[in-house]
């Protein structure tokens, strides 16, 4: 094997939980490129977990791979006890239980936000349409739009679209969350609103894996952070041991840049 | 003033003053304009006046005399040019109407296999939209027309019988068909009513389901009302049994063929201003008749024949039973007079059975040498009866033999509402016109509800009732539909290529499945980007009609040359179709851009 890089490092979740992701020899190609390198990552129930690195370390690709929109070539992923294969209804069943919230929002621009929200509950979870717009309604206030239900996504600010696709996700009531760099698009003055809504979520019991590079969002609700580099897991530990005390050079030159 | 002397404004010339050169230009850009049409006009009256050609509309309303093959609405050679014309227009918008609906289906499909990730969908897709768009139309029609359409389906005399009451043949399509009768117009304020009942419904529900705390189902009722008052209002239209004053049956010469009119002059005779009542007017019964035609001067035996047939009326392909009266059955029988029915449909001929063996052998024609009926009894189980031939005498002198066709309609089955415009019908040619003589038989005319279902029959070589697609239009829709829908294509591919990937994503993430986020959100996105380019294509497609000479299509294009040809009046001629043209596209886009400006995309 030509790669050079150092022996993939293990981000096994605490013994003490109930695993709901497991992630074993985790291998991706892009063609050639080998984009993810024997990833072992589990997740608790409820574990809040941040995973930071630079651009092109396989960060977006590795949550991309837990819900089937990329497909892996080795190793094996298991979401709430369903194996990821190539059985449709394994798929199916993962991306039943995981929301995933993406870096541009992608909401339905053709749709309203109550109809972006409930156009998954009503054609997958087969739910009336007045029970959908119940639970819609409900998430929107939760993240505090309420009153932008009837607008069209054109019409709304990045962080309120970005609410809005988080109470997408949630009303289809998924058991885990990814976050693919869910405040890189947005403007600086409304990061904030979108974070303090992914705190409230972490903070009810929300099992969450979050690509960022918000520090103080990790610090805050973030039980263990992940590291990676060229396609690998480089170094795995708590927030306060990643600003205290990193222990790879990698690591420590990417916190440099970052902090 | 000092103010104004500084001002620059007042002291600008006006030969260099922005404003005044503008207005100047304008007003030297009309009158350049209005000269040229007006050198361009009077040059061409001029012209015209010189050659004596019209230069006005007032030709519109002599009669035509064109023959047209399909006619939406009624229409004869009698007809005025303006008719002629409209027959025209509404076949355009017969070719252009299916031919946009179709193009778009094919078009979408094509597009979205394209995208397949079946390496067969796709390379299939490819090689129908590179091989059909890098061909010129007109080969393509001259190809669909001679090369398919022309020599691969059956005969008329044998068409092919597609399940559900279609007919193929070399001669079109034919299919089953719903008419609107004369009572049709006593119906139409019952579907007024259920359409205004129906929207009030709808924008009732609506406003309900927006106040209300529980869910309210918006589709339902209205459109239960819309059936009811629609089905209740054709029953109460079914009830009144009257039919409209003076209608009559006129039987034509040519073909046989009866039509529907209001004899509104009551001269008991088809004039010009007796309108064609239009569609299946009403049921016609005519059941089962009696002819009997006699024949004297049999040049053979010299022996008076008199025939009788008894026969299920036309539109009967096969004529199971015939009863045949040779006057006397004796000397009918000794010199072995028989009838034979031929492979065509209801044709009979006579003959005599040489050898006995009962049966039809070839050499027993009634006129071997001619093959030709017997004593001039040829016989077509037809409304007309039979076709009557001119008999060549063995003196060489050619005469009519003396038929004395009378003919009564004497039970009551109920024929079927036949073709919109003709009652019945369906002799074979005869040699002469003046060879058949219409039919004298009791027509009994019976009410009809609002819409009449027209099924096809084929008698000889032709197809009645129904709706019938001749091969022309056939070969003209094929190739507009097949060219247009490989370009269609490529804008659906376009548009769908053209929505962000991570819409597609987004809908994956949440659990709908890879045709749920096709239908549900990648399409609807793309249909907005495809429309405009879309809406070109419609319009090209329906201007390549013109095109419909190389499939001997009537549509207005063919029917404009023929009255430009007869009348003369090139610029009027032409002034009509640009016109037309123009209305056409405006109407299309006028509307499409509507469809369009819904659907865009609510930005802030």
């Amino acid at each position: 094997m030509p790669d050079t890089a150092p022996a993939a490092v293990r981000a096994d979740a605490p013994t003490d939980g109930q695993p709901i992701i497991e992630i074993e020899g985790l291998n991706k190609w892009f063609g050639e490129f080998h984009v993810l390198r024997d990833i072992s990552l589990s997740v608790n129930k409820g574990e809040v977990v941040v995973v930071i690195g630079p651009s092109g370390s396989g960060k977006s690709t590795l949550i991309r791979c837990i819900n089937h929109l990329e497909e892996h070539q080795q190793g094996r992923i298991v979401v709430d006890g369903t194996e990821l294969t190539d059985d449709v209804r394994n798929i199916d069943q993962v991306r039943r239980e995981t929301g995933m919230v993406f870096q541009s929002f992608n909401l339905f621009p053709h749709l309203t936000v109550l109809e972006n929200i409930t156009l998954a509950p009503i054609r997958v979870r087969k739910w009336k349409k007045s029970k959908a717009e119940e639970r819609a309604r409900f998430f929107l206030d939760k993240v505090g739009i309420p009153e932008q239900a009837l607008k069209f996504p054109g019409q709304l600010s990045g962080g309120q679209q970005q609410r809005v696709a988080i109470a997408r996700a949630l009303t289809m009531g998924p058991k885990v969350m990814l976050f693919d760099e869910p405040t890189s698009a947005l403007d600086p003055e409304v990061i904030g609103e979108v974070l303090e809504v992914m705190v409230a979520l972490a903070q009810e019991g929300m099992t969450m894996i979050v690509v960022t590079h918000e520090m103080g969002f990790a610090r805050e609700v973030g039980d263990r952070v992940i590291f990676m580099d060229q396609g690998q897991i480089v170094e795995v530990g708590t927030p306060e041991h990643f600003f205290l005390a990193p222990r790879e050079e990698r690591t420590k030159a990417f916190l440099s840049k970052i902090l | 003033m000092a103010l104004a002397d500084r001002d620059p404004v007042l002291r600008i010339p006006f030969w260099r003053n922005v404003k005044t050169i503008g207005i100047l230009a304008q007003i030297v850009f009309v009158a350049v304009i209005a000269l040229g049409v007006f050198v361009l006009v009077t040059n061409t009256l001029n012209a015209l006046g010189r050659a004596n050609l019209p230069a006005d509309f007032s030709w519109l309303g002599s009669r035509a005399g064109i023959p047209i093959a399909e006619t939406p609405i009624p229409y004869t050679p009698n007809d005025p040019y303006w008719r002629a014309l409209l027959i025209g227009f509404l076949n355009t918008l017969k070719i252009a109407g299916i031919g946009v609906i179709l193009a778009s289906l094919i078009g979408i499909a094509v597009g979205v296999m394209r995208l397949a990730s079946n390496w067969l969908v796709r390379s299939i897709a490819t090689v129908y939209i590179e091989l059909l768009r890098n061909i010129p139309l007109a080969v393509q029609i001259v190809f669909w027309y001679t090369a398919v359409l022309l020599p691969i389906p059956p005969r008329i005399n044998n068409p092919i019988e597609i399940p559900g009451g279609l007919y193929l043949s070399n001669v079109g399509l034919a299919f089953p068909f719903l008419y609107p009768t004369y009572r049709f117009g006593a119906w139409v304020p019952w579907l007024v009513l259920a359409v205004v009942v129906a929207v009030v419904g709808v924008v009732w529900r609506r406003r309900l389901a927006q106040r209300s705390e529980r869910p309210v189902r918006v589709w339902p009722l209205p459109l239960v009302a819309l059936a009811a008052i629609a089905a209740g209002g054709y029953y109460v239209a079914s009830l009144d049994r009257t039919l409209p004053d003076g209608l009559a049956v006129d039987f034509t010469i040519d073909r046989g063929r009866g039509v529907v009119y209001r004899d509104l002059d009551g001269n008991g005779v088809r004039g010009p201003r007796d309108p064609l009542m239009p569609f299946a007017s009403t049921i016609v019964r005519i059941a089962e008749a009696e002819l009997t035609a006699s024949t004297q001067n049999i040049t053979e035996s010299g022996q008076l024949v008199r025939s009788t047939f008894r026969f299920p009326m036309i539109l009967e392909r096969n004529v199971e039973a015939a009863v045949v009266d040779f006057g006397d059955p004796e000397e009918a029988a000794e010199r072995g007079f028989a009838i034979h029915f031929t492979r065509f449909p209801s044709r009979g001929v006579v003959y005599v059975d040489r050898d006995g063996d009962g049966e039809f052998t070839p050499g027993e024609e009634s006129d071997a040498e001619t093959g030709i009926g017997y004593g001039g009894v040829r016989l077509v189980m037809t409304v007309v009866g039979y076709e009557r031939h001119i008999v060549a005498d063995r003196d060489g002198q050619v005469r009519t033999p003396a038929f004395s066709p009378s003919g009564t309609v004497r039970s009551a089955e109920v024929a079927p509402a036949l073709n919109p415009f003709s009652v019945f019908g369906g002799a074979a040619a005869a040699e002469s016109r003046d060879d058949i003589v219409p039919l004298e038989a009791d027509v009994e005319l019976l009410p009809a509800g609002p819409l009449v279902l027209s099924r096809v029959h084929v008698p000889v070589s032709s197809y009645e009732g129904g709706m019938r697609l001749t091969v022309n239009y056939l070969a003209l829709l094929l190739a507009l539909v097949v060219y247009t829908s490989a370009f269609i294509g490529e804008i659906v591919r376009g548009g769908i290529q053209a929505v962000a990937k991570g819409q597609r994503e987004a809908a994956l993430a949440l659990g709908l499945s890879p045709s749920q986020t096709f239908s549900l959100v990648v399409f609807p996105q793309a249909l907005r980007i495809v429309l405009p380019p879309v809406i070109s294509q419609y319009l090209n497609l329906t201007k390549n009609s013109s095109l419909a000479p190389l499939a001997g299509y009537g549509e207005l294009f063919v029917i404009a040359t023929i009255v430009q040809n007869q009348t003369g009046a090139s610029v009027p001629v032409a002034l009509l179709l640009i016109a037309s043209y123009l209305l056409i596209s405006f109407v299309f886009a006028f509307v499409l851009n509507i469809v369009n400006d819904r659907l865009a995309l609510v930005e802030r």
